[in-house]
């Protein structure tokens, strides 16, 4: 009894997922709109001004987004009408079985993108490196520290010596 | 001497184009300077050749071996390549990628030598209507792209229409959608949305099952060569991509990524294995990578004859014959012959030497994948934020990357199909461009759009492309009942 009770469950979980997702796209479309109405238009002698395609997109946008709910709202409603309208999700593809890890990620990205410039290129990416590499296979944590330290040093050197593309030095300004 | 310079020239740009963020234009700007000091611009202009198709193979081989597109024109072949290589089929997507740019360049070159000066005068006669046309076309093709879930592919072109109308507008100057953010004053760039849709996405889905999950994600490639059956299915693709690619590459502006994106449709409505798209067809392969380097020999036509260029790369290449104190024009041929069948042999021998040298180094870049997940996944990230950090030395660059990976992540974790984003970003300008060019020339009347017989026969074959999936549909479902 427990395994389709599980699996109703998920049906729910990825449904309710998707309706949250779903409904934010009409609340996006209606506020690229309203942005698009705030651009300044040119003289009325000026036919089409830069407002014009933007409400274009904006207005298609927001009647794709409408039928896109209405199309979710049958199939969870259990209409048969459209059930062709959302292809069954491919698990390989669209399924994510470890959201801590999604987290750790997304939350080692923005050190990243807050410590690049502060802290250089060579530290950053080395940190960043050795955190994903040592949280996702601990137990070879003297290779990946290992490789995260000729990664950062190797990519370095390609690009400002050899390319000339300058890279944050950091707290290592003194030493490159 | 020049046959060194060739090859030189090809594993250089293979070096660089692998590096994500960096495609063929970007490759010859950044070694520009070192080529002045050629003394022979021939010997140059063949550096320039082994360097472009180099970058173009070597963008192709990150994009299907890591998801990691350089540049607009590879993301299509993202779809299939990226799939492919999961499946074990990474050699051959790899081969076909390599003899389908020789083909279509061996092709693209021939034409250019004998069809350069009546395609110019064809190309002439587009206006802003029938560009407009031309575009609306190749955003139709998303139906095709999109597979069975249209809707959503025509959300995600309107996404990337939308994304595209940030920053400074073309005709007016008008500032849109910036939030007073002086980095989105020149709008969001096509590499970094490119790189955060399929490489930041894809490394959130590998990491987010990788402790959970029972086989790899990524499998190390069965054999390296392709099958009989795979050479079988990549012949015609090759050769519908090499004709796609030449006669859209002649259009100055439309460029390598409409090519590729119609000649993927095109693939796509013409296989008898349809329902490989979108997981691993190499008919998806083959023809966008031979529409992609044919595309490169077309866009040459209205450089070589007009001045124009027809692309970044060969805004790259007038940039280099300016440097070399040559104008181009109508005159170059008469003026400069020894330079332009110079510049055509180059290429042909550019793209010999790619053959030579990239077949027998298929298995060498597959092994890329042996490399444990746990390592390769935050490498990618670590090259994606290398190559966009490098691309304008903006931070805000990062976060936009970083944060249109996790859109494109929540996008396709319900199904949104992300390549129409990228279309949109691409085309969004230069078809808002001459839609107002079209509109302002006809003091407001649209019909300008629709009246001229060119565009119009475009606007209905788009039209049929968007109509036929509903069509078809409601065919099948007669005949079922």
């Amino acid at each position: 009894m427990s395994q389709p009770r599980r699996s109703v469950l998920n049906v729910l979980k990825g449904t309710w997922g998707e309706a949250a997702f779903t409904v934010m796209l009409p609340l996006f479309a209606g506020l690229y709109i309203w942005q698009a109405m705030q651009v300044t238009e040119p003289p009325s002698n000026i036919s089409i001004g830069p407002r014009t395609f933007p409400l274009l997109v904006g207005w298609a946008m927001l009647a794709t987004s409408l039928l896109l709910c209405w199309k979710l709202l049958v199939k969870m409603l259990g209409g048969q009408a459209s059930q062709d309208a959302f292809v069954p999700a491919e698990d390989e593809e669209t399924a994510i079985r470890d959201w801590l890890a999604v987290a750790v990620v997304v939350g080692v990205i923005a050190f990243l993108c807050a410590a690049l410039e502060p802290i250089g290129f060579v530290v950053s990416i080395f940190i960043f490196l050795s955190v994903l590499s040592n949280f996702f296979s601990p137990r070879r944590w003297i290779t990946n520290t290992a490789i995260s330290m000729l990664f950062s040093v190797f990519f370095y050197w390609l690009f400002t010596r050899v390319l000339e593309i300058p890279l944050p030095n950091g707290i290592l300004t003194g030493l490159f | 001497m020049n046959l060194l310079y060739a090859l030189f020239g090809t594993v250089l740009g293979t070096a660089i184009g692998v590096l994500p963020g960096i495609g063929p234009s970007l490759a010859i700007s950044l070694l520009l300077p070192f080529t002045y000091k050629l003394v022979d611009p021939v010997g140059a202009f063949i550096l320039f050749g082994g360097i472009f198709y180099g970058a173009m193979y070597g963008g192709s081989t990150t994009t299907i071996l890591l998801n990691t597109p350089g540049e607009s024109s590879s993301v299509v072949t993202a779809i299939d390549g990226y799939r492919m290589a999961r499946r074990g089929r990474a050699g051959a997507a790899l081969a076909t990628a390599a003899i389908g740019s020789f083909i279509a360049g061996t092709i693209a070159t021939f034409l250019l030598m004998i069809l350069a000066q009546p395609l110019v005068e064809f190309a002439l006669k587009f206006g802003p209507s029938e560009y407009f046309a031309l575009m609306v076309l190749s955003l139709c093709t998303v139906t095709a792209i999109g597979g069975g879930v249209p809707v959503k592919a025509a959300f995600s072109t309107l996404l990337g229409l939308a994304i595209g109308t940030v920053g400074i507008e073309n005709t007016s100057g008008q500032l849109r959608f910036t939030f007073g953010q002086a980095a989105l004053f020149d709008g969001i760039g096509v590499v970094v949305a490119a790189i955060g849709l399929f490489a930041v996405s894809e490394v959130l889905f590998g990491l987010g099952n990788l402790r959970k999950q029972t086989s790899a994600r990524l499998i190390e490639a069965g054999s390296l060569w392709m099958t009989k059956e795979e050479w079988r299915r990549s012949v015609f693709p090759w050769l519908r991509g090499s004709m796609i690619g030449f006669i859209v590459g002649v259009l100055p502006g439309a460029g390598a990524t409409i090519a590729t994106f119609m000649s993927y449709g095109i693939e796509r409505r013409v296989s008898s294995h349809k329902d490989e798209f979108g997981h691993g067809a190499i008919e998806g392969v083959a023809g966008p990578e031979a529409a992609n380097n044919a595309s490169a020999g077309g866009a040459l036509v209205p450089l070589l004859t007009l001045g124009i260029p027809g692309s970044a790369t060969a805004a790259v290449m007038l940039a280099a014959f300016q440097g070399y104190g040559i104008n181009t024009g109508p005159l170059l041929l008469q003026k400069h012959p020894d330079l332009v069948w110079g510049l055509i042999a180059s290429l042909y021998i550019g793209n010999v030497m790619l053959l030579i040298l990239n077949l027998p180094l298929v298995g060498l870049w597959v092994k890329l994948l042996k490399i444990p997940e746990s390592l390769l996944y935050p490498m990618i990230l670590a090259f994606s934020t290398l190559g966009v950090y490098s691309l304008g030395r903006e931070i805000a660059d990062l976060y936009l990357m970083f944060g249109i990976g996790i859109l494109g992540f929540l996008l396709r974790r319900y199904c949104f199909p992300l390549a129409p984003v990228i279309l949109g970003l691409v085309l969004g300008p230069m078809l808002e461009t001459e839609f107002r060019r079209a509109l302002l020339g006809s003091q407001g009347n649209w019909m300008v759009l629709f009246d001229r017989p060119m565009a119009a026969s475009i606007l209905v074959l788009a039209l049929i492309m968007v109509l036929f999936p509903f069509i078809s549909r409601l065919l099948a479902t007669k005949s079922r009942s």
